[in-house]
């Protein structure tokens, strides 16, 4: 069933993280959600979730962020969480030139498991993390080229470990995921004859609980 | 199996002192003397495809513990690893992979050709077929498996964390199969594990229901999301409570629940039965009737529908595990209940222990079935 599209509505939103071994994506999120970083996570299996309220727009939304392994080889133990995600953050290590290369690939069989509605409108964003180290190997240029010739993904270099960029990142995150789910609802309400779009006369909204 | 019977795996069940953990498992694991020129024939040196992902995984593995993380410690179990895949040529590096040998290898740091034996001993009797490129189908029937044990322990969690859809697919997955090595630090993994290798391959399992259990009252007071963040990082276990937990729940299980197909040694069983049955094939003339009679020599192949395991669309779907006749026989501490209608009840015949009313009046009849609990 569909829903009223209200201020009083408290969203969540799925969002999945992918990208390489080793690239940060486990540091990206904790830097977001616990505001700390530790050198010494270890290897996600399977997949981590954590959660977080933010403020996008003057709306509560609770944001539910999916973290994932990064062989590729666990994609075949299922990626249920993929279905219903509102976006995807396509993670990358600025010193290592292969994890850049590797998101097409992430991005292409996100798509084909997620299988969402509009695939050329789906919202990625795309973060070069470790801009701390000296290293570097993908230049800004290239991978914003990158991002622009795959219909327009907006692209951040962060760094998880000086907090670099990822307040900021998040909430672009939040953003895109915000409008997905809009986007997703009205889809909905469209397609159902019994839910009408009003935004003046609301109905009432349960506020201590997530419309998921 | 012959080390069953022996005095050491007797003694190895009581108790194992930490100083003697090295020796007595390598005994359980039936390492012979020849190991050190065994594992000198492994390549460990030349490129493999799986060296970029090793040497990512490494600098995060155990990093907390002194030897894991000094440079003979990762260059050991560097070595470890690419000489389980040149020993293993079907098999594939997955990530966690790294945590199994790191156990072995703190365990015998300065015999790194007993810590390989050991763990290459260790992975094909209790993880067999986890590693093959592609094990969606043994993964999958090992959570199907894991499900129906739960439904069976504890019927009301299991319902509960299926309806909520707090499924095994979202937690599960590095417990069964890293064997608990990359979710816990040594010291517990040491304890979980003199247990381990004194059982069978189920016994990961009934340690995963015990963990559900030691967090019952919280489990079902969450939601999905509190299921989740809970189990995201692994909660502070009472181990030696989860301990004693699963192996009641190991003892007091069936074996039909928990038989897998992917499973080393069910997979030894059925070819001894197998031979056995081509040996009574050249003998015996009407090996048909022969074989049935004989138990322990039936081939699934010649099973009744009733004693077969389920495949696996089917294991997946049931929430409830199927219960083999030959177990039924042997499970005088359950009380039986029949729901079928009168008519299949006394015209197709029941077991003669077993309670009989029809399905409806079954939620009426907690009186009477309450004080059997």
């Amino acid at each position: 069933m569909g829903m009223n599209f209200t201020q009083a509505t408290w969203f969540c939103l799925d969002v999945i993280i992918l990208g390489n071994s080793g690239v940060g994506k486990t540091s990206l999120m904790n830097q977001f959600v616990n505001k700390k970083f530790s050198s010494q996570y270890k290897a996600t299996i399977g997949a981590d979730f954590l959660t977080k309220e933010v403020i996008v727009d003057d709306r509560v939304v609770t944001l539910q962020i999916w973290d994932t392994a990064g062989q590729e080889r666990f994609q075949s133990l299922g990626v249920a969480f993929y279905r219903g995600a509102d976006c995807c953050v396509l993670c990358y290590d600025v010193t290592v030139n292969k994890t850049f290369e590797a998101l097409g690939s992430w991005r292409d069989e996100f798509l084909i498991q997620a299988s969402p509605r509009d695939p050329d409108n789906f919202p990625f964003v795309c973060l070069g993390n470790k801009v701390d180290l000296d290293q570097r190997q993908v230049l800004a240029q290239d991978a914003q080229e990158w991002c622009e010739s795959k219909n327009s993904i907006s692209h951040f270099e962060t760094s998880a470990k000086e907090a670099i960029n990822v307040e900021k990142a998040f909430l672009e995150i939040s953003r895109a995921a915000l409008r997905q789910e809009a986007e997703d609802q009205a889809y909905t309400n469209d397609y159902s004859d019994t839910i009408k779009i009003n935004s003046n006369q609301s109905q009432p909204q349960q506020a201590d609980s997530c419309q998921c | 199996m012959q080390l069953v019977k022996s005095p050491r795996f007797v003694q190895a069940c009581v108790d194992i002192p930490e100083i003697l953990r090295a020796e007595v498992w390598a005994a359980l694991m039936g390492i012979n003397s020849t190991y050190r020129s065994v594992y000198e024939t492994y390549n460990k040196t030349s490129k493999h495809s799986a060296d970029r992902q090793i040497d990512v995984d490494i600098p995060r593995c155990h990093q907390y513990d002194r030897l894991l993380s000094s440079p003979d410690g990762h260059a050991k179990l560097r070595r470890l690893l690419k000489a389980f895949l040149s020993a293993n040529p079907t098999l594939v590096y997955w990530q966690g992979m790294d945590s199994i040998f790191a156990s072995w290898l703190r365990l015998n740091f300065n015999d790194e050709a007993l810590a390989f034996s050991c763990a290459n001993t260790f992975v094909e009797k209790y993880l067999h077929d986890y590693f093959l490129p592609d094990n969606s189908s043994v993964m999958q029937e090992t959570l199907a498996v894991y499900t129906h044990l739960l439904t069976f322990h504890d019927p009301e969690l299991s319902s509960h964390v299926l309806e909520i859809g707090f499924v095994p697919d979202l937690y599960a997955i590095p417990w069964f199969l890293t064997l608990y090595t990359h979710v816990c630090s040594f010291d517990k993994i040491y304890q979980i594990w003199d247990s381990l290798l004194v059982s069978s391959s189920s016994f990961p399992l009934c340690f995963a229901v015990a963990i559900l259990q030691q967090f019952r009252s919280a489990i079902l007071s969450y939601d999905f999301n509190d299921c989740i963040l809970h189990f995201s990082d692994m909660p502070a276990l009472d181990v030696e409570w989860c301990l004693a937990t699963s192996r009641q729940i190991w003892a007091q299980t069936p074996p039909s629940v928990t038989s897998r197909k992917h499973d080393a040694w069910e997979a030894c069983e059925e070819n001894a039965k197998k031979q056995l049955q081509k040996d009574i094939d050249s003998h015996v003339a009407d090996t048909t009737v022969e074989g049935n009679v004989v138990k322990g020599l039936l081939l699934d192949s010649d099973l009744e529908w009733w004693a077969k395991t389920p495949p696996l669309a089917e294991l997946r779907s049931n929430r409830v595990a199927q219960i083999r006749f030959d177990d039924v026989m042997l499970m005088d501490q359950y009380l039986m209940v029949d729901i079928r209608s009168d008519a299949s009840f006394h015209a197709i015949g029941h077991w003669r222990a077993s309670l009989h009313f029809d399905a409806e009046s079954l939620a009426n009849m907690s009186d009477v079935l309450l004080p059997f609990k």
